[in-house]
């Protein structure tokens, strides 16, 4: 439980600090220390704000309530360990309704400023949401059929590499690819976003926060570095074989972050960024890559009762 | 107090606040619906008819028929769904038409009344004769209800409402024959075992009103030409009868299993529709009449599995699936008329309905505001509100399909859960789109710039629905215990399926707590923390910034249009001179109803090509229509004496 | 004639040029000297008034006063230099930025080291909230760019300002500070108090280059609007025309306490 909670509130800025560097090694500067984004985060909070007079209260709330949303969705992933500090049957529809709610205040909040660059980014983050949710689910739905497990924990549980079966071996390499392109979208990254930029070619995520100040932006950038931290951690469970110890599947699941934030760094250092028209069709690849495992485990009658 | 004597209370107040409407005395009508709503849906709280008990209050000979009244765990549960719509929706139009022109408001409450008698007969009705006589009330009286605005365009919707519900109508009349020729009774009880065909027919008839595809284009059209409350009431109520009656005769045949995988694509598909045309619409109304259609769909989705685990024997399935549906009809029953009531304040004082001329009312009417956002988050299924539980309870039956051995259903489960995960996140965007750009950001004309709060009187029952969907969604629980306790043994599990239903939520509650423990905590911290400055929204140090360089209704969903564009048909028009400096410059985009424009239309125009025929036939001559009496009798005269030798 | 079928770079491409690209970074910008010809702070001894009167009207922005030298004037162009060498001697030193208007207007006494030893005072205040993560925010207020592509180096591969924490952010509302360059045209001043005023407290404006202190070569030209700086006072001023990245990097940590 501890570690769950350290983790949380470690891990996130971690993360991306760690990407960072990498981006900046691969680009040959010295690069930010990898505590920077806490440091960032530190300063944030210590600030004062300026809030736009067009806006109401919902960009009052937006900060808080997406960072409490995705903090609470963060309980219903294992974070480090086997099991998730909470779990129920069917959790993670609730999980992914938790990141909805989080995206919905964050792009009310974007058109509360009244701002059209805040607005072309709460549209563009809306419209690749509508392929990841399904997307998702269907990632779930082929884990559910395989192993009939109902929370989250239980079917990641269940779901580490079973390095003996070559569909286990083939759920997982699916699952992650689907789970990584998620994270590139919901953790604004390249080649559908740039978080270093606020232009127009890349603006979904990063412009809808550009009227956040203080507090309010700190909470924004965290509830941003734990949603990327969550799809990391959700795809690492997938790398980490079957039937470890509890001390060995931290210890790996350490190591599988920090390898996942270094491999990110280096997609960001190498990718181009995708032209906006052309990312839906990348954002679709999740949803068909997840249709076609969950296709392929019903016709060959992998799973069920 | 037995039954009975509730039942014929209530019906009695209700029969008695028609003739008081026409004496225009409003409250006391208002006051008498409300509780004739109120003691007739005690019946169902206070003698809960479960399981397959049934509940007989009145019966009686109409000629050949016996007309009988009574209630079953059906019924029972829909009898208490429209008798808190209906107290609500009463009160509600009280405060709405307060200020409104007096002209014509008696006969108005009168219909009202009737509107609301007639949707509580519905629910009683143990026999066809008494439902369809309280089906054709219901029509007629919800058409009359509309007419408050009596100008062209009303005038229309409301004619085009008629004749679908007329349509409907017909298609469930027929429907009643043939179950009658079937069984030789009218009386439900009787009905166990009807042919596919009959109930395939009733069931038709029955989604005529509620609204699945390809019967729902009346939703968006008589909507929005509805004062708010009658409105919210047609959505949230009206509608429901017809889920209702697909239940009611779901129960008493075996239908296929085919026929269930075709009821669920019609379902699917309503619901897709109904979601694409919501992003795609800006008339808020249309919005909310689409996004009714979207949760029927859900709700003709969880029917469907429910009815699906039945055929494949894991009651576990059945009865997610029919909580699942029974629960989102409740939860829309209140969600949906808040955002109708919350709608028509804002037409009430912004006079316009179109997001794109609207903007900034969050901070001219904020407690508007607030209840709007709360019902946006209900019916985007976000927790905290109770449209998540009923979703949550959707998707859990459908996930259910996964753990079933049997590629047909496999696939079914794949196709619904994907397709309710997408209906899912576009109605998220929709109503992100809704909300935000209605009453965020700054106002986009004069009249959203200079609406004003409205009284308290017309947010007082929009915030009464909204603290029941608040409560709904904490404590799910107990609404699924309640509704579990009417269910018959022939949609139950065993109790340990439910147990662990029910256990569910107390880690689900733990996490909303430390969801708004957490950002009250957050919050709180940083309002007392932080010194704000007010100050311009950042445009780049632009000087002349305008309301109008926002993101508009047909921007924000730009990225989607072309699969929006799948299911929705579309008008567009961009007009402007292309010289350098253009002068004139005007943009429009509609959404377009298909099936109103490939169905409806043209058989609307066969019909009038038809009829045009006759046209002729018709002069206006004294001596032609003597002439065609004479043609007439002598053709008659000559059939009998041909016939008689 | 064949075509060569058109490839993308493959993995090993791009592992080849990062070797090839190797490291560039400055290792410690604070420590690095300038090449000997770069005009840096400058030092003088009065020889007589005659000279140093010809010098004064030989300054193209009088940057040279009674017996003083403005640095927050001076375009660092030389001339002075090339014709009185005994009394003008611009060192290698890129460390000229100072906390305080007056500190600019050298007066001969300070030695270079006296100068930077005490030019850029910090407080605490700063320190704590800035020492660690500073952001900065850009107005080019009518600049001719070489000041605005100097404070874009500062940022790149070689000079590298991110490795403490300093970065040039999209937002007013992300930003700490307000770095100005150019001489502040009518044109640019609403854009600039906006700027300003969307800068979340506690914040700080930096001016950068010789137009923004003073307004430089254009400093009574009828087209700047300067009335902002009266308003708002700087507390750091980072002299050059344009400014070098090292005087930039080297100005920013001191003030906010990360290196002397």
């Amino acid at each position: 439980m501890i570690v769950n909670i350290l983790f949380i509130l470690l891990m996130p800025f971690l993360f991306v600090g760690i990407v960072n560097k990498t981006k900046a090694v691969w680009a040959g500067r010295r690069g930010a220390p990898v505590w920077q984004p806490y440091a960032d985060f530190f300063r944030l909070i210590r600030k004062h704000e300026v809030i736009s007079h067009t806006t109401s209260f919902i960009f009052d709330i937006s900060g808080a309530l997406s960072l409490a949303a995705i903090i609470a969705a963060a309980l219903l992933i294992p974070f480090g360990q086997y099991k998730a500090l909470i779990s129920f049957q069917g959790d993670f529809v609730l999980f992914l309704y938790l990141m909805g709610l989080a995206k919905f205040v964050a792009v009310l909040a974007a058109l509360d400023t009244g701002s059209a660059f805040e607005g072309m980014g709460a549209s563009r983050e809306m419209s690749f949401t509508t392929f990841l949710e399904p997307a998702f689910f269907l990632v779930i739905a082929s884990l559910i059929y395989v192993s009939g497990a109902g929370t989250l924990s239980e079917l990641i549980s269940m779901h580490t590499v079973r390095l003996s079966s070559q569909w286990s071996l083939m759920i997982s390499a699916l699952t992650v690819i689907a789970l990584f392109i998620m994270l590139l979208v919901e953790g604004s990254r390249v080649p559908f976003d740039d978080p270093t930029t606020h232009l127009e070619l890349t603006m979904v995520h990063e412009v809808m926060v550009l009227d956040h100040s203080g507090p309010n932006f700190g909470f924004v950038q965290y509830a941003n570095a734990l949603k990327m931290t969550l799809f990391a951690s959700l795809i690492a469970y997938f790398l980490i074989p079957w039937g470890l110890g509890v001390a060995a599947v931290t210890a790996l699941y350490v190591g599988i972050m920090v390898l996942q934030a270094i491999f990110l760094g280096l997609v960001e250092s190498i990718l181009p960024r995708v032209r906006m028209t052309r990312n839906p069709e990348l954002v679709f690849i999740p949803l068909s890559v997840a249709l076609l495992a969950l296709t392929a485990l019903i016709v060959l009658g992998l799973g069920g009762a | 107090m037995t039954p009975q004597t509730t039942f014929l209370i209530g019906i009695a107040l209700m029969m008695l606040s028609l003739p008081v409407s026409m004496l225009g005395w409003r409250k006391i009508f208002t006051l008498l619906t409300m509780l004739g709503a109120g003691f007739l849906g005690t019946i169902a709280i206070l003698w809960h008819p479960a399981g397959n008990t049934v509940l007989s209050l009145v019966s009686f000979q109409l000629g050949v028929f016996t007309v009988e009244l009574g209630l079953t765990w059906l019924s029972s549960i829909f009898l208490i769904l429209l008798s808190v719509g209906c107290i609500l929706g009463v009160a509600h139009g009280y405060a709405y038409l307060k200020d409104h022109d007096q002209r014509g408001l008696r006969s108005h409450g009168f219909f009202l009344g009737l509107l609301v008698l007639s949707l509580h007969l519905t629910v009683f009705a143990r026999d066809a004769l008494m439902l369809f006589f309280a089906w054709e009330l219901m029509g007629f009286s919800s058409f009359f209800a509309i007419l408050v605005e009596r100008d062209e365009p009303t005038w229309k919707a409301a004619k085009y409402y008629l004749i679908f519900m007329q349509a409907g109508a017909a298609v469930l009349l027929t429907g009643i024959a043939l179950a009658y020729s079937n069984t030789g009774s009218l009386r439900f009880d009787d009905w166990s075992g009807l042919p596919v065909m009959t109930a395939f027919v009733l069931m038709i008839g029955f989604a005529f009103k509620a609204g699945f595809f390809p019967f729902h284009s009346w939703l968006p059209v008589a909507h929005p030409m509805a004062p708010g409350h009658v409105s919210g009431m047609m959505s949230g109520l009206l509608t429901k009868t017809g889920i209702y009656g697909i239940l009611l005769i779901l129960v008493c045949f075996e239908p296929p299993i085919a026929g269930l995988y075709v009821f669920g694509a019609v379902a699917l598909i309503t619901a897709l529709t109904g979601v694409f045309h919501a992003l795609a619409e800006t008339d808020i109304k249309r919005i909310l009449a689409w996004s009714s259609i979207e949760n029927i769909g859900i709700i003709g989705l969880g029917i469907v599995f429910a009815w699906l685990g039945k055929k494949l024997e894991v009651p576990a399935i059945t009865m997610f699936g029919i909580l699942g549906a029974l629960l989102h009809s409740i939860n829309h029953s209140l969600f949906k008329p808040m955002l109708f009531y919350l709608s028509g304040n804002v037409q009430h004082q912004a006079h316009e309905r179109d997001i794109n001329r609207l903007g900034g009312l969050q901070k001219r009417m904020p407690v508007t505001g607030y209840l709007f956002f709360a019902g946006s988050m209900a019916i985007a299924g976000l927790p905290l509100m109770n449209g998540f539980v009923s979703e949550f309870l959707v998707f859990l039956t459908i996930l259910k399909g996964f753990r079933v051995f049997s590629v047909g259903f496999n696939i079914a489960a794949i196709v619904g859960l994907a397709g309710l995960a997408y209906v899912a996140s576009i109605a998220l965007f929709a109503f992100a789109r809704m909300y935000g750009l209605a009453f965020l950001g700054e106002p986009r004309t004069e009249k959203a710039a200079h609406a004003k709060e409205t009284k308290r009187g017309l947010w007082t029952v929009p915030s009464i629905l909204a603290g029941l969907c608040l409560v709904g969604g904490i404590t799910g629980d107990y609404m699924l215990s309640w509704l579990h306790g009417f269910l018959p043994d022939s949609m139950l599990a065993p109790d340990a399926e439910f147990i662990s239903l029910l256990e569910r939520f107390q880690p689900f509650r733990l996490v909303l707590v430390i969801t708004l423990g957490l950002f009250l905590a957050l919050f709180l911290w940083r309002r007392r923390k932080v010194r704000f400055a007010r100050n311009a929204t950042w445009g780049c140090g632009y000087e002349k910034p305008s309301a109008k360089m926002q993101y508009t209704g047909a921007s924000f969903v730009h990225p989607v249009e072309p699969i929006m564009n799948m299911f929705t048909g579309k008008h567009r028009e961009l007009d402007f001179d292309s010289s350098h400096f253009p002068t004139r410059l005007s943009f429009v985009r509609e959404a377009k109803d298909r099936v109103q424009k490939r169905l409806i239309a043209p058989i609307v125009q066969s019909v009038h090509r038809f009829l045009d025929l006759f046209a002729g036939v018709q002069s206006g001559k004294t001596q032609v229509y003597i002439t065609y009496g004479l043609v007439f009798l002598v053709a008659a005269l000559i059939w009998v004496i041909v016939g008689e030798s | 004639m064949t075509h060569k079928p058109i490839t993308g770079l493959t993995m090993i491409d791009l592992l080849k040029a990062r070797i090839r690209h190797g490291d560039q970074a400055i290792p410690d910008p604070l420590k690095t000297k300038t090449d000997p010809a770069f005009p840096g702070l400058p030092s003088f001894r009065k020889q007589d008034d005659e000279s140093w009167d010809r010098a004064r009207k030989s300054c193209p922005t009088g940057a040279i006063g009674e017996n003083t030298l403005d640095l927050g004037r001076c375009v660092f162009c030389g001339v002075c230099q090339r014709n009185f060498p005994e009394t003008f001697v611009f060192s290698n030193s890129f460390k000229m930025g100072a906390s305080r208007r007056e500190t600019l207007i050298l007066d001969g006494t300070l030695t270079p080291d006296a100068y930077v030893a005490s030019s850029i005072a910090t407080t605490p205040d700063i320190r704590r909230l800035f020492g660690r993560s500073f952001k900065l925010r850009s107005v080019s207020a009518g600049g001719c760019a070489a000041c605005e592509l100097e404070l874009n180096a500062s940022t790149n591969v070689n000079f590298d300002i991110n490795r403490y924490g300093i970065d040039i952010v999209a937002s007013p509302r992300h930003a700490d500070a307000v770095v100005v360059t150019g001489p502040i045209t009518q044109n640019m001043a609403y854009a600039l108090e906006e700027t300003w005023k969307a800068v979340p407290a506690p914040k700080i404006l930096i001016l950068a280059g010789a137009c923004a202190i003073s307004g430089g070569l254009f400093a009574d030209a009828p087209a700047l609007q300067r009335g902002f700086l009266d308003k708002v006072e700087a507390i750091l001023y980072l002299p050059g025309c344009p400014v070098h990245p090292l005087t930039i990097v080297h100005g920013i940590t001191a003030l906010i306490g990360r290196k002397k």
